[in-house]
């Protein structure tokens, strides 16, 4: 049986969108045919998708830390008892969000896969400053359902401000296909900040679909750290849609034995004065493989905007591999971009350096790495969620095995 | 008692022989200056001296004076030279986008420290010590917290690794040309650093090209290096005869 014919099947006896069910079933699963897949095949890592056994899990110790609101979910599934926060399903404004929405990430079949379940479609309104970040726990289990499926709704209100982290976590033998959506409405002169941090266990595979539409003088930053999962894949879209809006997308992955991290950001300037900003930096071990596709595209009226994109990759075993491919698609004439991507080698030298003054190859190594990466995360202004997200890095670092 | 014997040694890069027999040895207090011209291999003697990975000992002995043993240090790495008391000032210091100058100086510090099993030093007390450094080499404090060796001038470069060396305090100390591109000021001022730590437990090796820098620093013993070897020694007037006559008569002479 296909893939296709597998979800069809599945799906038939549960209450899903059709609309949405059958946009994904004209598609599929992306191939490399598409250029948007050229480096990931997604079939290789699918999991079954049968919904019947989705059984909601628990968390038995939940630790938590004060200084963030929290939010828990397990499986996809809302856990309204130990959460801090209230996230709402089913209310008129998520119908209304989503239609504010419909044009992003509109090609993407595994996205329209995850809008065909209508379960776990979920709705976190924000008003006002949020002194606290907050903290979203995900939290993957192996004993439950493998394919794993959540669609999170931020409406950040006028004026608003807060920042949001989403982490993600599995058990260590979980075999976990996570296919998730998270979407942003950043209204008139919001501010939001968007953490995600990934750091499932070896055998996961996760496909994380983030969409964002600012409005007028309204400010979305999004960040991505990946360490964890064979096959961690980001579709990034956000449409800045009134004049003085702005985000940043910048992200991070550190990969070691045969992980693969694929970003695919789109940047859309609908509107003019709007600005966008991004950097990605992946470091690479043994056989890993980071891929970063980035697309800016200005529109005919949207003239004196500002944009700029840099990927950095960091090889250290000849094994692992980068690519990288940024691109613009400009139709006003008064606009300042600019793109670039590097990738590269510890420098010998740099490393000699190190060990000249008592520090050993490998402890050098990963300070090096370490400082390679200490840029992207210093962006994150809010000094709480930077905290945390190095503290995320400093783990992960740990295990980053260099030869 | 010696501190480091050189005997016969040769050495290569991607198979060309750069060293081809040299013999030297250094006593603790003794200050020792190579010069000879361009491309002579006096920087690549420093660069073997220190263990760097590029160069390979093809014969000859390379000894260190450890726990008042002399050992053959030829098979150690980089780092275990420099935790024994091997210090090798750059010639062109490395620039590190990311480190702070103050991190990598207490990562070096606690890499020895852990060695002779001494207590790690806490990021405070670590800066007070620095702090205390400073002065001498009219360094202010912000140094500390720069990138290491970004965007600094070439005279701050050197004044850095003479920071350095002064924290690490070696037993054994090769400078690499570090009086190339200072202005006098600096000069003097690394001259200073140089005098301010010699004592009879340590020595010097300093590899330069002019006789500029031996006016501050007085040396014990000259050796000239001439295609890989030795062609003469003697003491700090040697320098100043090279001064005066250059190297050509000494090329011609050990042509004879």
């Amino acid at each position: 049986m296909s893939i296709t014919e597998q979800v069809e099947k599945d799906f038939s006896t549960l209450e899903s969108s059709k609309e949405n069910l059958g946009l994904f079933l004209q598609k599929g699963l992306p191939t490399k045919k598409n250029e948007l897949w050229k480096y990931t095949n997604l079939e290789r890592f699918w999991q079954e998708f049968d919904l019947s056994k989705q059984q909601k899990a628990d968390l038995n110790a939940i630790e938590k830390d004060e200084n963030f609101n929290h939010i828990f979910f397990v499986n996809g599934a809302f856990l309204p008892a130990q959460s801090d926060l209230e996230v709402q399903s089913g209310a008129t404004e998520l119908t209304s969000l989503k239609h504010e929405l419909k044009e992003l990430l509109a090609n993407e079949s595994v996205f329209h896969l995850v809008e065909s379940q209508t379960q776990n479609q979920y709705l976190l309104t924000l008003e006002g400053v949020q002194e606290k970040p907050v903290l979203i726990h995900n939290f993957y289990t192996s004993e439950h359902a493998k394919h794993s499926s959540a669609h999170l709704h931020v409406l950040a209100k006028a004026n608003s401000e807060t920042t949001i982290i989403e982490s993600h976590t599995s058990e260590d033998t979980a075999e976990s296909f996570i296919n998730n959506a998270v979407s942003f409405l950043v209204e008139n002169n919001a501010r939001l900040s968007f953490i995600k941090t990934q750091e499932l266990g070896e055998q996961s595979v996760q496909v994380q679909n983030t969409r964002a539409l600012v409005k007028r003088d309204g400010q979305f930053e999004s960040f991505t750290v990946d360490a964890g999962a064979k096959l961690s894949r980001n579709n990034i879209s956000i449409r800045l849609d009134g004049e003085g809006a702005n985000c940043a997308a910048h992200g991070l992955y550190v990969l070691g034995d045969t992980q693969q991290s694929d970003t695919n950001s789109f940047i859309h300037h609908n509107r003019p004065h709007t600005e966008s900003s991004q950097l990605y930096k992946g470091i690479m071990n043994d056989k890993s493989h980071g891929i970063f596709t980035g697309l800016i595209r200005v529109e005919k009226d949207a003239q004196l905007i500002n944009s700029d994109q840099l990927n950095k990759n960091l090889l250290l075993s000849k094994g692992a591999h980068a690519h990288s491919r940024p691109q613009l698609e400009i139709y006003a004439d008064d606009v300042k971009c600019a793109h670039g991507s590097t990738t590269g080698q510890m420098s010998d030298e740099e490393l000699f350096y190190f060990e000249s003054r008592g520090v050993p190859r490998e402890r050098a190594q990963k300070l090096l790495a370490q400082a390679f990466a200490y840029d992207v995360v210093l962006k994150i202004k809010n000094k709480t969620a930077r905290e945390y997200a190095q503290q995320v890095l400093k783990k992960n670092f740990k295990n980053l095995k260099v030869e | 008692m010696s501190l480091l014997k050189v005997g016969n040694l040769k050495a290569e890069v991607e198979g060309n022989e750069i060293l081809k027999g040299i013999n030297l040895e250094v006593k603790p207090g003794e200050i020792h200056a190579i010069m000879g011209p361009n491309g002579s291999g006096k920087s690549t003697l420093s660069k073997v001296i220190a263990g760097h990975p590029d160069y390979e000992l093809t014969s000859g002995e390379l000894e260190f004076n450890i726990n008042g043993k002399m050992q053959d240090i030829s098979e150690l790495e980089a780092y275990e030279r420099a935790r024994d008391g091997i210090f090798l000032g750059f010639q062109y210091p490395i620039e590190v986008p990311g480190v702070t100058n103050i991190g990598f100086m207490r990562e070096s510090f606690n890499a020895l420290c852990e060695h002779q099993g001494a207590e790690l030093m806490g990021e405070e007390e670590f800066r007070d010590f620095v702090k205390t450094k400073l002065p001498a080499l009219n360094m202010s404090e912000e140094f500390l917290d720069r990138a290491v060796n970004e965007g600094f001038s070439g005279g701050e470069k050197k004044k850095n690794e003479i920071l350095q060396m002064l924290i690490m305090n070696p037993r054994l100390a090769l400078l690499d040309e570090t009086d190339s591109g200072l202005d006098i000021d600096a000069l003097k001022t690394v001259a200073d650093g140089v005098n301010s730590m010699k004592s009879k437990f340590n020595a010097f090796v300093l590899v330069t090209h002019y006789q500029r820098l031996l006016d501050y620093i007085q040396p014990d013993f000259v050796h000239v290096l001439y295609k890989g070897k030795i062609i003469k020694s003697g003491g700090k007037e040697l320098a100043l005869e090279l001064e005066k006559k250059g190297y050509d008569w000494l090329i011609e002479e050990s042509k004879q």
